[in-house]
């Protein structure tokens, strides 16, 4: 008798607590819904003690990668290594002829007085995890707001556009990549300068490509093409390269055509990125930076 | 009362950890690349095996961490794993406990239900209407993928069940 009556003076039916948690809980998805708060500063806080983690898992991990790959075969390795000195020879010649050509490139810029004074400075940071959900395509890095990385900042990779970043903390940061569903970013097609938006989807990434909407119907497309940001973008830098045009679609009302790209990023084995710590210049609608 | 607070506190911390590998488990299931709800698997076997009141609580905790740490509607997620939690321990009344078939059902219905608020809430106020590829490329991995984990960690589970002795 006497610890029945302890028991309910402490405790509150179950069920009485699943009905207010179902109501403090529709209360707050209401809220995030119908008004402007943002819940980005409550994950943004969550990650300053989440990325510790999330770096040491990861660091455990990729060694445990690392040491099975020690084990591959060494008659392998000095194959590859004989292949990638024959490259590195090839490599040395066209640079040499590339660094000359560039060095006059600078020199006649320098005389049309065409010399760009704004080299992008960068940071480089490692993947420290991916989304832990299967609908959405955001990275989480180990550099944040402490490194001077802010919301906006591109991110690349390999030299190819990866994303852009969404939310930072001190310590991490999260990118959203370009093959996520959210996201579209505008390009140009290298040499003929066509407009083109192009959207990441989620079912098209599974097949491997991006589609790119909006291009000009009289447009001459090819398949190989480059696509790089374009200069109109809001967010990104202009002339990150992204892809190639691997096939295209005319449109049936003969008003656009669609094309797919393929990303030069392979998204799922991305471990470091480069982020630009350079933010596009933007002009509001009267034409004021 | 203050052995209560230790096991719900471990079982924070384990969440917590759980999260994070969930995030990072991708680098490693390199040629998958679809990740496992391990989260869900905690919530669905635990709540299973104990009352509804402890089952309750280790959603709530589990789906609060989730949306503190990534979700775009806050408490979205605290009310799918509340429920999850909740709804599978009702069924330890009418099964046998420790039966792995009926943790698997479980497991899967309660991922479908978990996609579907996602699916929801994030692509069809977008518009999206792609279901069928949806279903393709995403939920079917997913809920295949989850159940072979939740095969690996149902005895590691059961084993922390008893030695967190929750089920008290």
């Amino acid at each position: 008798m006497q610890r029945k009556n302890r028991k309910n003076r402490f405790e509150i039916k179950t069920k009485n607590l699943l009905i207010l948690c179902t109501f403090l809980c529709i209360l707050s998805i209401g809220l995030s819904v119908f008004t402007k708060y943002d819940s980005s500063s409550i994950s943004s806080t969550a990650n300053i003690f989440l990325s510790p983690m999330k770096s040491g898992i990861s660091f455990i991990g990729n060694g445990i990668i690392d040491l099975g790959k020690h084990f591959k075969l060494t008659s392998e390795i000095i194959n590859e290594n004989k292949e990638l000195k024959n490259r590195y020879d090839l490599v040395m010649k066209e640079n040499t002829e590339l660094k000359k050509d560039s060095e006059e490139l600078f020199r006649l810029k320098k005389e049309l007085n065409m010399v760009d004074s704004s080299k992008y400075d960068f940071e480089v940071a490692s993947v420290i995890g991916n989304d832990a959900n299967n609908w959405f395509n955001m990275l989480t890095i180990n550099k944040g707001s402490s490194d001077g990385i802010e919301v906006n900042m591109n991110v690349i990779s390999n030299g190819s556009l990866v994303g852009i970043v969404t939310n930072t903390s001190p310590n991490s940061s999260i990118v959203r990549t370009i093959i996520d569903d959210l996201s579209a970013v505008s390009c140009v097609v290298q040499g003929n300068n066509n407009l083109l938006v192009l959207e990441g989807n989620l079912v098209n990434i599974k097949n491997g490509y991006l589609i790119a909407k909006d291009i000009n119907y009289s447009a001459a497309l090819n398949k190989g093409d480059k696509i790089l940001t374009s200069n109109i973008s809001k967010k990104f830098l202009p002339d990150i390269p992204i892809g190639y045009i691997s096939e295209i679609n005319k449109d049936e009302k003969k008003l656009t055509q669609t094309a797919k790209v393929v990303p030069t990023v392979d998204f799922n084995a991305i471990r470091e990125v480069i982020v630009i710590k350079k933010q596009k210049e933007t002009t509001d609608n009267n034409g004021n930076k | 009362m203050e052995i209560n607070k230790i096991k719900y506190l471990i079982l924070t911390i384990i969440l917590i950890l759980t999260i994070c590998i969930q995030s990072i488990i991708s680098n490693f299931l390199q040629y998958v690349s679809i990740v496992p709800n391990l989260l869900l698997i905690i919530v669905v076997v635990l709540g299973f095996i104990n009352k509804n009141r402890t089952a309750l609580i280790i959603g709530l905790i589990a789906g609060l961490l989730l949306d503190i740490s990534s979700g775009s509607y806050l408490g979205l997620f605290t009310l799918t794993y509340m429920y999850i939690g909740y709804i599978s321990s009702r069924f330890n009344r009418i099964f046998v406990k420790d039966n792995l078939t009926i943790m698997i059902i479980l497991v899967s219905v309660s991922d479908i239900f978990y996609h579907m608020i996602v699916y929801t809430f994030s692509f069809l106020v977008r518009q999206r209407f792609d279901i069928p590829s949806y279903l393709v490329f995403i939920i079917l991995p997913e809920i295949l993928i989850t159940i072979i984990f939740s095969v690996i960690l149902y005895k590691p589970l059961i084993i922390f069940n008893k030695l967190c002795k929750f089920n008290r």
